[in-house]
C-alpha cells in the first residue's frame, strides 16, 4: 500500500509542484479557451497571450520562492527538495 | 528524412532522452546503494520488475490514447506537459540561482546506504526489503519518463521514437554506471533538467494552443521559437533570481 501511496504522491507532485503555478496556468488556459470559444479573441493573439501568461506565471513562481527563501535564509535542508 | 524531423521529431526524442538521463541517474544511485549493501540479486530483481511495470504503462496507455479525438488529446496532453515542464523549469531555475540546493547523488547514495544498513531482520527479509527499495526507486523515477514518452507519443504519434530515446538513455546510464561503479555525480543534472523543462514547456504551449484551435505562424517551426523564448526568459529569470537572493541580509 505504501508503494501505491508513493506512486499517487509522485503523480500529484509531477503536475502540482507549485500549487499557485498550477492553478494560474489552468485558469489562464480556461479563460483563453472560453474567449476563443465565444470568438472574442483572434486565435493567433490567443496563442501569444498563452505564451505571455506562461512566462509571467513562471517568473512569478520563481521570484515568490526566491523571496520566501531569502526571508528564511540560505538553503541548508536538502531532504525536502532533493528530487 | 521526414519533413518535421528537425522541428518536431528531433526535439521530442531529445526531450525523452535527456529527461530519461536525469531520472535514470537518480534511480541508478538507489539501485547501486541496494546492490552494494545487500547484493546484486535483489537490486536487479527490483529494477527488472519496475521496468516491466513502466513498459506495461507505456504499452497500454500509449496506443489507448490514439482513440481520443486529436484536438481533445492535444489540449489535455498540452496542459499536462505545460504543468510538468514548467514545474521542472521552475525548479531548475531556482537551483541554478542558488535558491534551492542542487541534487546531490553522493548524498542520496549515502542516505540510502545508511537506511539499508540500519535495517534488521532475517537475511531473506532484508533481501526483500532491498528489492522493494530498488523497485520503488526505479518505478517512481521512471513514472516521469513514462509520462513524457506517452505524452510525446500521443501528441504527435511518436510513441516508438520517444520510447527509443528513453531506452537509449537507460542503456547509456547503465553502461557508464557499470564502468565507474559509483554514483554518477558528475552529470550536469540541473542543466539537463533546465533543457528538458524548456523543451516540455514549449511543447506544452504549442499543443495546448493547437488543442484550442490556434494555428501557429510557421506551423511546426514555431515550436523552436517557443523553445528559444523559454530558454531566454528562463536564463534571464535565473540571473535576476540569483541577484535578488544574494541581496539577502547577512
Amino acid at each position: 500500500m505504501t508503494i501505491i501511496g508513493d506512486v499517487l504522491k509522485e503523480l500529484f507532485k509531477m503536475f502540482v509542484a507549485d500549487l499557485r503555478l498550477t492553478l494560474a496556468i489552468l485558469s489562464g488556459v480556461l479563460a483563453l479557451f472560453l474567449l476563443l470559444h465565444r470568438a472574442l479573441i483572434d486565435p493567433t493573439a490567443a496563442g501569444f497571450l498563452l505564451l505571455l501568461i506562461c512566462l509571467l506565471v513562471l517568473a512569478e513562481a520563481v521570484f515568490r520562492e526566491t523571496l520566501k527563501k531569502r526571508r528564511l535564509g540560505r538553503p541548508t535542508d536538502r531532504s525536502h527538495d532533493n528530487s | 528524412m521526414p519533413p518535421d524531423f528537425w522541428t518536431v521529431i528531433f526535439p521530442a526524442v531529445s526531450a525523452a532522452f535527456v529527461a530519461s538521463i536525469v531520472e535514470v541517474v537518480e534511480a541508478f544511485t538507489i539501485v547501486l546503494a541496494v546492490g552494494t549493501t545487500r547484493g546484486w540479486r535483489p537490486a536487479i530483481a527490483g529494477t527488472a520488475a519496475a521496468l516491466l511495470v513502466l513498459a506495461l504503462i507505456v504499452l497500454i496507455l500509449g496506443p489507448a490514447l490514439q482513440y481520443i479525438p486529436i484536438h481533445v488529446l492535444q489540449l489535455v496532453v498540452g496542459v499536462l506537459l505545460l504543468l510538468f515542464g514548467m514545474g521542472w523549469l521552475r525548479k531548475a531555475i531556482l537551483r541554478s540561482a542558488g535558491v534551492l540546493p542542487m541534487h546531490d547523488e553522493i548524498e542520496a547514495f549515502a542516505e540510502e546506504t545508511s537506511e539499508l544498513e540500519t535495517q534488521v531482520g532475517a537475511p531473506k527479509t532484508l533481501q526483500w526489503i532491498a528489492a522493494i527499495a530498488a523497485f520503488k526507486a526505479v518505478l517512481l523515477e521512471g513514472l516521469e519518463v513514462a509520462f513524457i514518452v506517452v505524452a510525446i507519443g500521443a501528441g504527435k504519434g511518436l510513441l516508438w521514437e520517444a520510447s527509443l530515446g528513453a531506452i537509449a538513455a537507460c542503456a547509456l546510464v547503465l553502461i557508464v554506471g557499470v564502468v565507474v561503479h559509483k554514483p554518477l555525480a558528475q552529470i550536469p543534472e540541473n542543466t539537463l533538467k533546465f533543457g528538458v523543462g524548456v523543451m516540455l514547456s514549449a511543447f506544452g504551449v504549442f499543443w495546448t494552443g493547437e488543442g484550442m484551435g490556434i494555428e501557429w505562424p510557421g506551423a511546426d517551426l514555431f515550436l523552436l521559437l517557443l523553445a528559444l523564448i523559454f530558454l531566454f526568459v528562463g536564463t534571464a529569470v535565473a540571473r535576476l533570481a540569483k541577484s535578488t537572493f544574494e541581496k539577502a541580509p547577512a
